[in-house]
């Protein structure tokens, strides 16, 4: 596996892992959310930004924490450069953002459909998340499928 | 999404450049190697500047390193 593969798949792992483990923390055992707060525009506000913040920090230090593993195990090695990019990683960075891109904008359209409908406000956030959430982890499905099977 | 129009004889030239490495020509034209074995294997086409490059390396011509088959590119004519 090549390390631009390595590092998608590391990144589509704790992708998930960050977002089931912030949903716990707000909606599992420990999390004080209720109805009343759900419906609040200022929870869902608070929700996506503390997520935002926690997804940069964290995918900050797990990939520093990445590169130092690969660095430790690799010692012997004439190993790859981990920020190395050249042409190829560019255009299919690129192509596979703008199919995400197209998924993120597919699903903040779905979202006015709860609205639209007269449904609470809980519903629109809810399904940005999901399809934000779906394009982030499809962005690397499309890397991984460009890298294996060319572009 | 192997690309059959254009084809590479970049694996004869590196055999005949002392069996040069994916990796050392990689190294010369400033890609990685799975850059490198994607293009071999058609798998990737190069910007024309790296083509120029990979040809430069071999001290041969572009046609030389690349060819084109028009009767196999399925492209929409406009």
């Amino acid at each position: 596996m090549s390390i631009q593969v390595q590092k998608t798949v590391f990144n589509f792992v704790t992708t998930i892992l960050l977002m089931v483990g912030y949903l716990f923390y707000v909606f599992g055992s420990q999390g004080a959310v209720n109805l009343s707060k759900v419906l609040d525009f200022q929870f869902w506000g608070i929700f996506i930004l503390k997520l935002t913040v926690l997804m940069v920090v964290a995918k900050i230090i797990l990939f520093i924490l990445f590169a130092i593993f690969k660095k430790v195990k690799n010692r012997n090695m004439d190993e790859e450069d981990l920020e190395f990019t050249d042409e190829r990683d560019k255009l299919i960075e690129m192509k596979s953002d703008r199919y995400s891109h197209w998924i993120a904008m597919f699903g903040f359209m779905v979202s006015m459909i709860p609205v639209s409908m007269g449904y609470s406000v809980q519903y629109m956030f809810i399904t940005i998340l999901i399809f934000g959430f779906v394009s982030a982890l499809m962005s690397d499905v499309w890397k991984i499928y460009f890298y294996k099977k060319g572009i | 999404m192997s690309k059959d129009h254009i084809q590479n004889k970049i694996r004869t030239l590196r055999f005949f450049k002392d069996e040069m490495t994916q990796k050392q020509l990689a190294g010369e034209v400033g890609v990685t190697r799975q850059t490198v074995a994607a293009i071999e294997s058609g798998k990737y086409s190069p910007s024309l500047e790296l083509a120029f490059r990979i040809s430069n390396v071999f001290k041969v011509t572009l046609d030389e390193v690349f060819t084109y088959d028009s009767s196999k590119d399925k492209f929409k004519k406009k």
